[in-house]
């Protein structure tokens, strides 16, 4: 009975959460198209540690994944392991821990709202849910294979579930395992925490116990700290450059308008928000600034300063990856702007409005995210690689060499293929400290496969498939060597992305 | 404190009347091409887009990439989205801009200021990014912005 009028009271935020778990599984496994060799190194390291409780290096059961030496932090491999058993090595099962990564942040959003009574408006809560889960910043992220949506998810519950110091505070220590960026804010996060709700009423008590299970979770990461490992990924900005990097995360041209520089991570004619949404979020910008004695929006204002950072630090300007963390604080701003608008209106008018935007957004969002991105991103998300592994896989008996000069593809052929772990790390052994010696050849053989760049010298004496894309096989190469085709691989509108040609040592070699 | 007479309203209307009259000129003296003018690369890629839609939605294909209107909405987008690009503020006046921003709009006496605002936006919308002169019919509410958030930070 009491399950039955729990459904009852919480009918529209189940129906909202369901329709998100359908927009996020739809076409899951073919878009994003093909498979990016962060994604495919999660997945195969996952495979890899299912049947050898080894990662592909064959380390046993490392904290930080070496991953061609970013040294990321694994507890998402670990998490991965469990969809890859249950559904796979496949795209989908890769992609879906994601997906109940930003469930998890909309429905905690949900409770977060309804409990601050922050919003005035009846069903401002769901609203701002319907908005976040549709939100492209949020669906581009749900739909990922990689660390950064589980990390920020972790962080975001952490810093939602502020009121329960012990849940807050394990949430917030075991992100600094799922992400790199997480490393940096779990601590900040931690602090402004304390010093708003805490530090006046309870100093220090009532979050000693909280502290102690954060700090014991962190024992991996003290012993790691003084590995190479644990620094690998700092390359700070110059200062000269740093409060430009900062403020491009407060551009509204970059968050309602542009996009990432980087292919891989944006999405054809979409920025991170609609650009509806500039509206609400000057107008909540606004009105946390006029509340900013409030404790709550105080919160809010010390989340936005502090979440950039790591992404300002980083030597990269305006990462969408690494500022995902801002995305939580900024719906929770444009929640309020709306709501502060939408009390100025009728009820009528309001209907009339939200599903007007409601429809002009999905339209948007099928247009970039289902038609435009597939296509258009199909090169940066490597879209050939699957059929150049099934063509690796139904001609066994041909030596393939692979181009890796302007990529990692050993990893998507592993991927697609389903190599044996165990064999991998036979014909692969990596010889040295796996947290330590941080070079890497990047030339790998296995089966069938050889992995470097080509070698016309010595390639040209031997029988085999020169494998890559248009500049490592170009059209006077070809000619000049009298390359035979063998296969191409064409992206959507016709191009050639892989190319494949059988050298013949009786023609050329002298 | 010294600059206490630009809180004073004449001081504002003065800014807003120059915001109006820059705009004007910007208006005037612009020779750009019309909104619904695409170059040839423009032209090959919504010809590509076209393409890319399965042939089903052929129709709808052809509102979201080749209808005037909808021509018309992403330039205008893309222009409006353009004035907003604080990358062409130095960094440091940054937080200023924000803070006096508010801080403007907190005061409902001073609105006549944001005609010159409006005025301003709306006449770079039209005209676009890509023009010589730059934005300079926004200075004025830049500068008052900037004043009001140095102003606003000193007094606490």
């Amino acid at each position: 009975m009491a399950f039955y009028r729990y459904l009852k009271n919480n009918l529209l935020i189940i129906l909202v959460l369901i329709s998100g778990f359908l927009l996020y599984i739809y076409h899951l496994s073919s878009v994003p198209s093909g498979i990016y060799v962060d994604e495919a190194v999660v997945g195969y390291d996952a495979y890899s540690l299912l049947n050898t409780v080894r990662d592909h290096y064959g380390q046993v059961l490392p904290i930080y994944f070496k991953f061609f030496n970013s040294y990321t932090p694994g507890l998402f491999v670990y998490v991965e392991v469990l969809f890859v058993k249950i559904f796979g090595l496949n795209a989908f099962a890769i992609r879906l821990p994601s997906v109940f990564s930003m469930l998890s942040v909309g429905t905690a959003l949900y409770w977060f709202l309804k409990r601050e009574q922050i919003l005035s408006i009846k069903y401002m809560g769901i609203i701002s849910v319907v908005f976040f889960l549709m939100s492209p910043w949020t669906l581009f992220n749900a739909r990922l294979g990689y660390e950064t949506t589980f990390a920020f998810a972790l962080l975001s519950l952490g810093i939602l579930f502020y009121k329960k110091p012990i849940l807050s505070l394990t949430l917030l220590s075991l992100s600094t395992y799922a992400g790199f960026t997480e490393r940096y804010l779990a601590p900040l996060i931690i602090l402004i925490i304390y010093s708003i709700f805490y530090f006046k009423k309870h100093p220090l008590k009532k979050l000693s116990k909280a502290i102690i299970i954060a700090l014991i979770i962190q024992i991996p990461n003290i012993i790691f700290i003084f590995t190479p490992a644990f620094w690998v990924k700092n390359s700070f900005t110059p200062p000269s450059q740093f409060l430009e990097h900062y403020f491009s995360y407060f551009s509204p041209f970059n968050l309602f308008y542009s996009q990432d520089y980087d292919l891989q991570r944006s999405v054809p004619q979409i920025a991170v928000f609609y650009s509806w949404m500039f509206i609400p979020w000057l107008a909540g910008l606004y009105t946390i600034y006029t509340n900013k004695k409030k404790p709550f929006f105080q919160y809010l204002i010390l989340l936005m300063i502090v979440m950039p950072l790591p992404a300002a630090l980083s030597n990269v300007s305006y990462s969408t990856q690494r500022a995902l963390p801002l995305l939580l604080p900024y719906s929770i701003v444009i929640a309020v702007g709306t709501d502060k608008i939408l009390l100025h209106l009728r009820t009528s008018v309001r209907i009339m409005l939200l599903g007007s935007l409601a429809i002009f957004s999905a339209v948007l969002l099928w247009r970039s995210y289902f038609i435009l991105f597939p296509v258009e991103r199909a090169t940066a998300w490597n879209s050939g690689y699957q059929q150049l592994t099934k063509v690796i896989l139904e001609n066994p008996s041909k030596q393939f060499v692979i181009d890796n000069t302007r990529g990692i593809p050993d990893i998507l052929i592993l991927f697609w293929s389903q190599y044996s772990p165990m064999l991998y790390q036979k014909e692969n052994p990596f010889i040295g400290n796996y947290y330590s010696d941080t070079n890497l050849s990047g030339q790998v053989r296995f089966g069938n496969v050889e992995v470097r760049p080509i070698n016309w010298k010595q390639d040209l004496c031997k029988n085999e498939v020169l494998v890559g894309d248009a500049l490592a096989l170009s059209p006077d190469q070809i000619q000049e060597h009298n390359l035979k085709s063998f296969f191409d691989v064409k992206d959507n509108r016709g191009q050639i992305v892989l190319q494949g040609y059988e050298t013949d040592k009786t023609v050329k070699c002298h | 404190m010294q600059f206490k007479f630009l809180e004073k309203k004449p001081i504002l209307i003065l800014f807003s009347l120059l915001a109006i009259f820059l705009s004007v000129v910007q208006l005037v003296s612009y020779k750009g091409p019309s909104l619904l003018f695409q170059n040839e690369i423009e032209r090959i890629e919504q010809v590509q887009r076209m393409h890319d839609y399965p042939p089903q939605y052929y129709h709808v294909a052809n509102i979201i990439e080749n209808r005037p209107e909808s021509r018309l909405y992403f330039k205008l987008e893309s222009n409006f989205f353009n004035i907003f690009n604080l990358k062409l503020l130095p960094p440091i006046t940054i937080p200023f801009v924000f803070i006096g921003f508010f801080t403007l709009v907190k005061r409902n006496s001073y609105y006549y200021l944001f005609t010159g605002l409006f005025i301003s936006v709306l006449v770079l919308t039209y005209i676009g990014p890509n023009q010589p002169s730059g934005f300079y019919c926004l200075y004025p509410f830049l500068i008052i912005s900037i004043i009001y958030g140095i102003l606003s930070i000193l007094k606490k």
